[in-house]
C-alpha cells in the first residue's frame, strides 16, 4: 500500500491543471482546508468550505453562488484522475461543498483536491472501507474528541497526521460555544488578533459558522483532515455544554427558543463536516446514527447521546444516592436509536463490533465517602446500558470508544460492575483529549482515587492526546498517545500504556 | 422559497428615539435585532448590520433558523471608541429587501466623570461569554468579570484611559462564596508595572484598598487566588478613585 510522507502532500503543486487557471478575482478561497469522511466501499464524502477571508462573516464571501470543480485520483500527482465533477458552493449552506463521490475501489487509497476562481485546494488523502464481502487481517483506528481552541494546541492533530491508519473517529466537542479573546485564550497567540465577534458566545447560525471557521484555519488541524478520512459524531459542545435534547443547560431558557439555537448549531455543524447528504437538517433535528462496515472484520455503530436523551437525573453533574438514575424509562439514546442498535448488533456477523459515541460507558465512581456518580455520563442512563452490556454477553468482540472527559481511561465493561469477579463481556476505550483542559498531568488525586474505587479500571490518565488502534481478527490492541503540552507550540508525544484484549475473552492486558 | 422576514429594530426597553451611549470600550449600549418569520413554513434568514467606522459593532451578520410565526431578538452592543467626535450616526440593519434604521447619538464623558466612564479600555487576561471585562464596571451587581483558566493563577483584569489620572483607592466587589482572596493593584510605569497595594487573606465580598495617590495611565488587579474551590477569578464590581 502507498504511504505518503503526509509533508509531501502539501507540496505538490498538481502541474496538470496549472496551466490553464484563469486569473483569480478573489483570494484563495481554501483556507479552511479539505477533509474527507464517512467511507463506503466505493464512495467517500469530500468536503471544502470557501472562506478567502476565513475570520470575517461568511467567509468574506458575497451571497452568491460560486462554482467548485473537483478531482480523485489514485496518485498524488494527479497524473490518472478517475473522478471529476463541479459542484456549487451556495452561500445558504455557508458555501460548503460536500461531494458524495461513487463508483471507487474498496479498501484503497485515493487522492482528491478542489479548484475555484483560479485557485486550487491543497490535496487530501483518502481511503475507502474494505468491500463487504472481504476479510480484511486488520483496522488501524484513532480515537479523538474535544479540541477547545482555547485550550491549547493541536500538535496532537500533526502527530497523528503521521501515524498509519484508515480512518479516524472524532467522538465530540468539535468546537466550543464559548468566548474566544483576541489572542485565543491560553494560546497566547498574539499574532491572532482575533475580532471581537469571537467574544460573542455562539448561539446564530452566523456565529457557529465563524467558530468553524476559526478552528479550521489551524494548520495541525488541516494536516490530520487532509490524512485521513474521518467518522464524526458530534457531542453536548457543539450546541451547548451539557444540553439534553429541547432542554438547555439553563433551566430558564424556553425549549422553543433553544431548539432554534439547536438549528442553527446542527445547520452549521453539517456544513462544516464531510457528512454525506441528505443529512442536512432543515430545522432543529438531524440523524446523525449510522453504520460503517469494514468487511466482515467489523461493523462501527456511530452514535448521538444527545439529541434523544433524556435530561440528566437529579439535576446533573455527580451525585450519590440517586435512584432516579436507574429508572427504566429514562433514555441515552432514545428509544428509535437504541432498538436500531441493538437491532444492528445482534444480527452483525462480523467480528468486531465499534460503538463509537461520547460519553464514558463504564461505571466510574469518584471515590472517598460520597463515592459519587456523574449523572451526564452512562452512569445517569443504566437502563440503556444494562441493555447494551447484556447484548454484548452475546456479541464477541464488542468495543466502546469514547470521549467527552478529556481523561485516558481503559475499561473492563461487566454487566454488573459491582461483581468484579464476573467475565468482563467488552471492553471501552476512553479518548482523551486534543487540547482540552491545557496540559494536564498523568495523574491527579481525583484519578488516584477512581483508580482505587472502581476495579475495571485500567489505567486514568490526565494528559492530552489520542488512541491508536488496531483490530486483528483475533485481538485488538491500543496504543494511548500521549502529548508533553499542548499550550505551547512543539508538544512532543509518546505512547503512555498499551492493551490488548482478545476477541473471544474480552479484558485489557497490558501489551 | 418564500422569504418572508419582518425586521424590527429597538433601542433598550423598547424606548423609542435615538440610542445615547457615551464614548469609551464600556459606555455603549444594546440595540436589539428582532427577526420575525411572518410566513407559514421556517425558513434560515439573514440580517446585515452596518455602521460607520466612527461606530463599533461586534457583528455585522445574524443569521438564524426561524420557525414560522418565530421572533430572534439579537442584542447587538454599539460602542464609540474614546475620542470619537459627539454628534448622530447611524446603524441600519437590512434582512430580505427591508432595512431599519438607529440613530445613535454619540457623547464625550461630561465634566467631572468618574475614571471607570473615562475608561477607554477594559481588557482582561481571559473572559467568559457573558462576562466581560466591562461586566466589573458597569453598576450592575448581577453580572461580574470571570476568566476561563478554572483554577490557574493569576489572572488580570486592566483599566486604561488616554491621559493620565490621579489613583489612590481601588475598590473590589467580588462574590460572597468562592470570592477573590489575594491580589495586587498595579499602576502603568514607563517600561511597566509598580505594584501599588496588595490584599492578602481577604474573606469579604467587598474590599477597599488606599495607597499613595499615583499619576498613571493604566491600573491594573493581578488576581492571585480565591476562597475555597480556588478556581476563578470574579469581580463584580470594580471603582478606581
Amino acid at each position: 500500500m502507498l504511504r505518503m510522507p503526509r509533508r509531501r502532500l502539501f507540496t505538490l503543486g498538481g502541474a496538470a491543471l496549472i496551466g490553464t487557471l484563469p486569473a483569480p478575482r478573489i483570494g484563495d478561497p481554501f483556507t479552511l482546508g479539505v477533509a474527507s469522511g464517512d467511507p463506503l466501499p466505493e464512495g467517500v464524502v469530500l468536503w471544502t468550505r470557501l472562506a478567502p477571508r476565513p475570520l470575517e462573516p461568511s467567509g468574506g464571501l458575497p451571497p452568491v453562488t460560486i462554482p467548485v470543480d473537483w478531482q480523485v485520483a489514485t496518485d498524488d500527482g494527479f497524473t490518472r484522475v478517475i473522478r471529476r465533477g463541479t459542484t456549487t458552493a451556495s452561500p445558504g449552506y455557508g458555501h460548503a461543498v460536500h461531494v458524495d463521490v461513487q463508483g471507487l475501489q474498496p479498501g484503497r487509497d485515493y487522492f482528491y483536491r478542489f479548484r475555484s476562481q483560479g485557485h486550487l485546494s491543497p490535496i487530501g488523502r483518502t481511503r475507502t472501507a474494505p468491500a463487504k464481502a472481504a476479510s480484511p487481517d486488520s483496522l488501524r483506528f484513532a480515537i479523538a474528541s474535544c479540541q477547545a481552541y482555547t485550550d491549547g494546541y493541536y500538535d496532537a492533530w500533526r502527530h497523528l497526521a503521521s501515524e498509519e491508519l484508515d480512518v479516524v473517529f472524532f467522538l465530540g466537542d468539535y468546537i466550543y460555544e464559548g468566548a474566544i479573546n483576541s489572542v485565543g485564550g491560553n494560546r497566547m497567540d498574539s499574532a491572532l488578533r482575533l475580532p471581537d465577534t469571537y467574544e460573542l458566545e455562539t448561539d446564530t447560525l452566523d456565529l457557529y459558522r465563524m467558530r468553524y471557521a476559526l478552528y479550521r484555519t489551524d494548520p495541525d488541524l488541516q494536516a490530520a483532515h487532509a490524512a485521513f478520512p474521518w467518522v464524526l459524531t458530534w457531542d453536548d459542545h457543539e450546541v451547548q455544554d451539557n444540553y439534553a435534547d429541547g432542554v438547555s443547560r439553563f433551566t430558564t431558557v424556553p425549549e422553543q427558543d433553544f431548539l432554534v439555537r439547536r438549528a442553527n448549531a446542527y445547520r452549521a455543524y453539517w456544513e462544516n463536516q464531510p457528512l454525506r447528504p441528505p443529512r442536512q437538517p432543515a430545522g432543529p433535528d438531524m440523524s446523525l446514527y449510522r453504520r460503517f462496515r469494514f468487511g466482515d472484520l467489523a461493523h462501527a455503530y456511530v452514535l448521538d447521546t444527545r439529541q434523544y436523551r433524556t435530561d440528566q437525573a437529579c439535576g446533573d453533574n455527580l451525585r450519590a444516592g440517586c435512584e432516579d438514575r436507574n429508572d427504566p424509562d429514562r433514555t441515552l439514546l432514545g428509544a428509535e436509536q437504541r432498538d436500531w442498535l441493538l437491532g444492528k448488533i445482534g444480527r452483525s456477523e462480523a467480528r468486531w463490533n465499534i460503538l463509537a459515541q461520547q460519553i464514558m460507558m463504564a461505571e466510574c465512581r469518584y471515590g472517598g465517602p460520597a463515592n459519587r456518580l456523574d449523572m451526564d455520563k452512562w452512569d445517569g442512563y443504566t437502563a440503556d446500558r444494562r441493555r447494551i452490556l447484556e447484548t454484548a454477553t452475546r456479541t464477541p468482540g464488542t468495543v466502546v470508544i469514547s470521549g467527552d472527559i478529556h481523561y485516558n481511561y481503559a475499561a473492563d465493561l461487566r454487566v454488573k460492575f459491582d461483581r468484579p469477579e464476573t467475565p468482563a463481556v467488552a471492553v471501552e476505550l476512553v479518548g482523551t483529549s486534543i487540547s482540552s483542559g491545557g496540559d494536564g498531568s498523568d495523574s491527579t488525586p481525583q484519578l488516584d482515587m477512581q483508580r482505587r474505587y472502581n476495579p475495571h479500571l485500567r489505567l486514568a490518565n490526565g494528559q492530552r492526546g489520542y488512541v491508536r488502534c488496531e483490530l486483528g481478527r483475533d485481538s485488538l490492541r491500543a496504543d494511548y498517545r500521549v502529548m508533553s503540552q499542548v499550550t505551547r507550540r512543539g508538544g512532543e508525544i509518546s505512547t503512555r500504556a498499551s492493551f490488548v484484549s482478545e476477541r473471544v475473552r474480552p479484558g485489557l492486558v497490558t501489551a | 422559497m418564500i422569504w418572508a422576514v419582518a425586521l424590527l429594530l429597538t433601542v433598550p426597553a423598547g424606548a423609542p428615539g435615538p440610542l445615547a451611549i457615551t464614548t469609551g470600550q464600556c459606555n455603549g449600549r444594546d440595540l436589539v435585532v428582532r427577526l420575525t418569520n411572518d410566513g407559514t413554513s421556517p425558513i434560515y434568514a439573514d440580517a446585515v448590520l452596518s455602521a460607520p467606522s466612527a461606530l463599533h459593532l461586534p457583528r455585522t451578520l445574524i443569521s438564524s433558523w426561524l420557525p414560522a410565526g418565530y421572533t430572534r431578538s439579537v442584542p447587538v452592543a454599539v460602542t464609540a471608541a474614546t475620542g470619537t467626535a459627539p454628534g448622530t450616526y447611524h446603524v441600519s440593519v437590512t434582512s430580505n429587501g427591508r432595512t431599519g434604521d438607529v440613530p445613535v447619538e454619540v457623547f464625550a464623558p461630561p465634566a467631572g466623570a468618574g475614571l471607570m466612564t473615562l475608561a477607554s479600555r477594559v481588557t482582561a487576561s481571559t473572559a467568559r461569554a457573558g462576562g466581560s471585562a466591562c461586566a466589573a464596571i458597569d453598576g450592575d451587581p448581577a453580572t461580574m468579570w470571570s476568566d476561563t483558566t478554572g483554577k490557574r493563577w493569576p489572572d488580570w483584569w486592566q483599566m486604561d484611559w488616554t491621559a493620565s489620572q490621579r489613583v489612590s483607592s481601588v475598590e473590589v466587589t467580588t462574590t460572597k462564596d468562592w470570592g477573590l482572596r489575594d491580589w495586587d493593584v498595579q499602576v502603568a510605569v514607563p517600561g511597566g508595572w509598580a505594584t501599588v497595594a496588595s490584599v492578602r487573606g481577604n474573606v469579604s465580598a467587598r474590599n477597599l484598598t488606599r495607597f499613595t495617590p499615583r499619576r498613571t495611565m493604566a491600573v491594573r488587579i493581578v488576581t492571585l487566588a480565591g476562597n475555597t474551590v480556588n478556581d476563578q477569578s470574579r469581580l463584580v464590581e470594580v471603582i478606581i478613585r
